[in-house]
This record gives C-alpha cells, sequence and structure tokens, in this order.
C-alpha cells in the first residue's frame, strides 16, 4: 500500500521537485512502435535475409543481368510517371474548384472525392473492365452513336492501366493539393490584376508558384504509390504491361521463388527511396535558388 | 471658357448613378461624384455604408448594377481591372510572398512589358522615395508592418496610374505607426502628384489626410466636401455626428415677425430674419439644431434672453488645456461643452444649474 502510493499512485502536485517526471508521451506511441516492429519492421529484415542467402549477391546480379527484369523496372517507372503527370493535371482544377469554388462546389467535389474510397480498390478496378472491354459501355456507346464500327481496344493496354492508375490515385493527388491551395489569399489575384496582369498572366506567375509546394507532396505521393501498383495492372493490363509488383507476386506465387522475389522487392524499395529523395533534393534546390535570386 | 477647360482637365474620375445591388439589398444606391486630379479623397463611413463597395467598383472588382464610371473621360464601366491603370494598396498589403521587395514593385512594370533594367531603375527610385531602398532583397515576410505597408504604396505608385486606391490604409497598423503613417502616405502621394482615392471609418484618419471627404451611410453619399466644409456645414445630422464632436438639439420652430426661432425645453435658438437658415426653416415645424461644444460659452445660470438655455452639469472634467462639462438639459437630453474659459468655470461643480449662450453664427440647423 505504501509502496505503490510512492511509486505511482501519488498524484503529480504531490510529487518532491527532485522525482522523475511523469511518464513520457512513449507510452502513448508504444502500442503502434510495438506493432510495426514486429509485423513490419521484422519481416521486412527478414525479406533482405531472404533475398540475401548467405550473404550472396546472385539474385540481385540475376535481376541486373536479366533484360525482362529491367525492361519491367523500367516500364513501372515509365508509366508512374506518366500517370503522375496525368494526375496531377487532372487533380490541379479539381483541387482549385475545391478550394476556391465556394462552400457547395466544396462539398459536392469532396463527396465526390471519397465516395470511391468505400468501394474496395478491387471492385473499382473491376468496375474498368466493364466500362473498357470490348462489349463494355464506352464501345458500345460509340458504335450506337456510329462514332466507329468495330470496339476499340482500351483494355489489356498501357491506356487501360494508366486510366484505372489516375482513377486510383486523384483523390490522393488532389488533398495535398487541396490543402496547399485554400491558403492562397485570393487577394493576391486581385491585386496582380489592379498591377495590371491577365488573369493566365497572374496565374503563371503568382498563384501556380505559390501552389508548387502542394504539387510536388502530390507528385511525391502518387508517384511512389504508382510504383507499387498491383492489382490494377493486373485486372486492366496485359502480359506486356506487367509492372514490377506483379512480377515480385509472380516469383513468390507461382515460381516460388521466394530469394529472387524478395530481391525484386528490395530493388523496388531502394528505387522508390531514391526516387523520393531526388523528389526531396530537387525541391531543395528550387527553393534555395529562388532564395539566391533575391536581386530580381 | 479657360475656365470650362481647366475644370475638365481638373476631373481625374467621375461615379454617375452607381448602384450596386446584391439580391434585394442595395450595397451602393445611386452614388455619384467627381474625383479632381491631384486631390486625396476619402470615403468615410461606417461598415456597411458602401465605401468599399465603391473603391471595389472603382477598382474593377465588381461591376456595377447601373451607372457609369468615367476616367480621364473615358467610360471604364466594363473593363476589367488590368486596363483600368488604377494603383491599388490592399488593406493587408496583398504582397506576393514568393517575391522580393523589388520584384514585388516591379511587377506592374512587368505586366506593362518593361524591361528588367528599367524596371529595377524605377522600382529602386521608387523604394527610395519610400525610404525603403536597403530593403530591396527581402522577402514580405523578413519586414515588419510599416514597412511593408511602404513596399505596398510603391507598388501601387511605380507606373504613375491614372488613380491610387487605398483600402483602410491604417487597419492592419498599431496605433503608434498610425499617426505617423498617415502623414508619411500624404507626403509621399504628394510628392508624387498621385489622385487618390481611401477608405476608412476612421474620421480622425479622414480629417487628417484628406482634402475632401465622401461620407457615406446605408449605401448612399451623404455629403462630400471638404473637412473644414462638413464641420461647419453639415446638411444631416449623420454627418454633423459623424465628422467631429456635435450635440444634436431637436426642437419646434416658430416664424417670428423678426426671423425664425427653433425652441426646446429649456433653450431657445433665434434666426434674424436675413438669415438663409432661417429662411428655409419657414416650411417646416421641427429642427435639428447642431451645437458644437466649444461654441457653447458657460455662463451663470437664470441669465434669460436669446440664443440661450439652461441645464445641471452632471460631469465637470478638468483635461489640462480645457474644461469639458456634461450639462442635463430639462428634457434629460444631454449637451456637452468643451471651455478654455478656466475663470468662468472653476466655480461651478457638479450639480450646479448654470446658463448656456452661444452665437447665431455658430449654430447649423438641420431641418427635420
Amino acid at each position: 500500500m505504501n509502496v505503490s502510493a510512492q511509486d505511482g499512485g501519488a498524484p503529480a502536485s504531490a510529487r518532491a521537485p527532485w522525482s522523475l517526471p511523469v511518464p513520457s508521451a512513449f507510452w502513448l506511441i508504444a502500442p503502434a512502435v510495438l506493432f510495426l516492429a514486429l509485423f513490419f519492421v521484422f519481416p521486412l529484415l527478414k525479406l533482405v535475409a531472404i533475398s540475401l542467402p548467405g550473404g550472396s549477391l546472385e539474385y540481385y546480379e540475376q535481376i541486373f543481368t536479366t533484360p525482362v527484369f529491367l525492361r519491367v523496372i523500367g516500364e513501372t517507372f515509365r508509366v508512374s510517371l506518366i500517370v503522375t503527370f496525368v494526375t496531377i493535371a487532372v487533380a490541379y482544377p479539381y483541387a482549385y474548384a475545391m478550394a476556391h469554388g465556394g462552400r457547395t462546389v466544396l462539398l459536392l467535389l469532396t463527396v465526390a472525392l471519397l465516395i470511391p474510397f468505400w468501394v474496395s480498390l478491387l471492385l473499382r478496378s473491376f468496375s474498368w473492365i466493364v466500362l473498357l472491354q470490348n462489349s463494355g459501355l464506352i464501345n458500345d456507346f460509340l458504335i450506337a452513336m456510329g462514332l466507329i464500327e468495330k470496339p476499340v481496344r482500351l483494355i489489356r493496354t498501357p491506356f487501360g492501366v494508366m486510366i484505372g492508375m489516375v482513377h486510383i490515385l486523384l483523390p490522393y493527388a488532389v488533398l495535398p493539393l487541396y490543402t496547399v491551395m485554400k491558403k492562397i489569399d485570393l487577394r493576391l489575384m486581385e491585386a496582380s490584376s489592379i498591377c495590371g496582369a491577365s488573369w493566365l498572366k497572374g496565374f503563371m506567375r503568382i498563384y501556380f508558384p505559390l501552389s508548387l509546394p502542394g504539387v510536388a507532396a502530390s507528385a511525391i505521393l502518387a508517384f511512389t504509390l504508382a510504383l507499387g501498383f498491383y492489382i490494377t495492372p493486373a485486372l486492366l493490363g496485359s502480359p506486356r504491361d506487367m509492372m514490377i509488383a506483379q512480377m515480385i507476386a509472380g516469383q513468390f506465387n507461382e515460381q516460388l521463388n521466394f530469394g529472387l522475389g524478395a530481391a525484386l522487392a528490395v530493388v523496388l524499395m531502394v528505387l522508390t527511396a531514391v526516387a523520393f529523395g531526388l523528389f526531396g533534393a530537387a525541391r531543395a534546390a528550387l527553393q534555395s535558388r529562388g532564395r539566391a535570386k533575391g536581386g530580381v | 471658357m479657360n475656365a470650362v477647360l481647366q475644370n475638365n482637365a481638373a476631373t481625374a474620375m467621375t461615379l454617375e448613378g452607381v448602384s450596386k445591388l446584391y439580391g434585394p439589398v442595395k450595397a451602393l444606391d445611386n452614388v455619384s461624384f467627381e474625383l479632381r486630379k491631384g486631390e486625396f479623397l476619402t470615403m468615410l463611413g461606417p461598415s456597411g455604408s458602401g465605401k468599399t463597395t465603391s473603391l471595389r467598383a472603382i477598382a474593377g472588382f465588381i461591376q456595377p448594377t447601373a451607372g457609369r464610371l468615367l476616367i480621364d473621360g473615358r467610360d471604364m464601366t466594363g473593363v476589367p481591372p488590368q486596363k483600368r491603370n488604377i494603383g491599388m494598396m490592399f488593406q493587408d498589403y496583398a504582397l506576393f510572398p514568393h517575391m522580393t521587395v523589388l520584384e514585388n514593385i516591379g511587377y506592374p512594370l512587368e505586366t506593362r512589358g518593361i524591361k528588367r533594367a528599367e524596371r529595377e531603375k524605377r522600382s529602386m527610385e521608387m523604394l527610395e522615395i519610400v525610404g525603403l531602398a536597403h530593403c530591396a532583397t527581402r522577402y514580405p515576410k523578413e519586414m515588419s508592418g510599416g514597412q511593408q505597408q511602404r513596399v505596398a504604396l510603391a507598388r501601387a505608385l511605380v507606373f504613375k496610374p491614372d488613380i491610387v486606391l487605398l483600402d483602410e490604409p491604417m487597419a492592419a497598423l498599431d496605433k503608434k505607426l498610425r499617426g505617423q503613417m498617415q502623414i508619411e502616405i500624404m507626403h509621399i502621394t504628394r510628392q508624387v502628384g498621385a489622385t487618390v482615392v481611401s477608405v476608412t471609418h476612421d474620421q480622425e484618419e479622414a480629417l487628417v489626410m484628406s482634402d475632401r471627404i465622401a461620407i457615406f451611410k446605408d449605401g448612399r453619399l451623404e455629403q462630400i466636401g471638404s473637412p473644414h466644409e462638413l464641420y461647419q456645414q453639415p446638411r444631416s445630422e449623420f454627418v454633423a455626428d459623424f465628422i467631429g464632436e456635435a450635440n444634436l438639439l431637436h426642437g419646434k420652430t416658430r416664424v417670428m415677425p423678426d426671423g425664425v426661432v427653433v425652441e426646446g425645453d429649456g433653450w431657445n435658438v433665434s434666426l434674424p430674419k436675413d438669415d438663409p437658415q432661417g429662411q428655409a426653416l419657414t416650411a417646416t415645424n421641427t429642427a435639428c439644431v447642431v451645437l458644437r461644444p466649444e461654441r457653447i460659452r458657460a455662463v451663470a445660470a437664470g441669465s434669460p434672453g436669446g440664443n440661450a438655455g439652461e441645464g445641471v452639469i452632471e460631469d465637470k472634467i478638468y483635461l489640462g488645456v480645457e474644461y469639458r462639462l456634461v450639462v442635463r438639459m430639462n428634457d434629460g437630453s444631454k449637451v456637452n461643452i468643451r471651455s478654455r474659459d478656466v475663470a468662468a468655470i472653476a466655480g461651478m461643480k457638479a450639480g450646479d444649474r448654470i446658463g448656456m449662450a452661444w452665437a447665431p453664427d455658430d449654430i447649423v440647423i438641420i431641418g427635420a
């Protein structure tokens, strides 16, 4: 009884000034840290270990000497870059309308943006099949309109994959853009116009530069997510459009080549980190250049 | 002929019956006035009076529902802001945060296609005029509020606009800086010969800075004139009350053989027959008398006669250079007196019944 009162039962105000401070906030994050350590960090290290059997780099050698692997890695980056670009291009005006279109527009656009979140990724990718396939809604419609005679091949093409990916990535790109844009004071655009600038000039010179942090954040998010896409390219693409995540899954599930699969996963992870770092470096360089050219 | 020509040349801007409706709400109701070249005009009024709407209509940010806006004789009613050649200093300055001070000031020149070297030269000259030549390479957020305001002013003036608009220029400054910046803005705009329209709800600021003041109320232009005119000849109770301090006494009018009398319980104002104010009153039954506190003399009680009143001292406040008396009249209304006649007032104390006297010349009558 006495002991417990001394150890921790006493209220903080009754403590002597020299006693230990209240338990740190660490205990609040402990469950999360423990969970991540056990189910994320440990398996990750295990994965790295599997990719290096007996310290040998043979799997990595295999990856970097086999054209198929290199082609898939290259294709993954190419598709991800295009998808990122298209996603930002679509997300930018969407976020602009959300940030500056008034309350009703914000509500409608937010709901439209978030509803897909409640539908599983798998279901959404399947929906695209319904829309894009040769006997799908889009082709049927175009034929009925008499615009085309034979179905256009939309599915099992890079185009189909990209459409699906852009759709899924859109909310992730819109939200960081919106956060930055709603902080941009539109009176700056008024100031720009009274200074003699057309809307376009003001946009290029004032609004767009101020929205760049949002563009960068959205681009990083969309790009890193795109690199790891699996279900969407699997459903909407042809085997020729295979992305690296599919290849990793193939090694584990079909080839049962755990070592090679693990090595591919590590390569994807490292390349993603490199891309992330490059983005960050480019941003920092851009900012410091902006500061350095202070003399007009 | 010559006078007419000069008069035309002197008009920088004309508002002709400008109205702005927001649904059923009349934000601006048939506002007309002229702005002279080189003058400093302040639009003064409480919030919601239409002064800011007028400013935004002049800038071109909103289009009037009715009426015309002429700048330098040209109809600018539907012209977008960027084609009006107007400079504007925004309430919170609206400096571009990602540009340096020099780039900010150079922006209006950039949009006018002026080459970089020339741009920098002219921006630098302007920066010297506002006294911030050492801050050219700084960013707005690295500067104090007063400095940011000067940058905003420089940006509004650098391209020699036809008109410069100031939106609540002192609102974002602390009280100490206000007095200083009022004088400074006045000097700078005069130095470059700018025609200025300012907006404020602070009558002191309006009095300090303006050549003329336009008083707004409920979307209408109540009265426009020099500070002196508005103080001496207010045309409405609102103006009398808004510019300076005023005692407003409501009384009945009576036409006498030798003039007109306005009287209330325990006071009266009599105007001789030839006074134009009195002549205008013969048609009405009631009138409002405007008495400035410094124009009322406190005298001993019981001195009868015309142009006098009586009441009980409620408060007597000594302010160093003058006394302030609050006198309660018979009908309960209060009259403020400011007097430097220390000898007359020293003996009076709260609770005393005193007399008041004024001269017919010190009185303004507003028909009611």
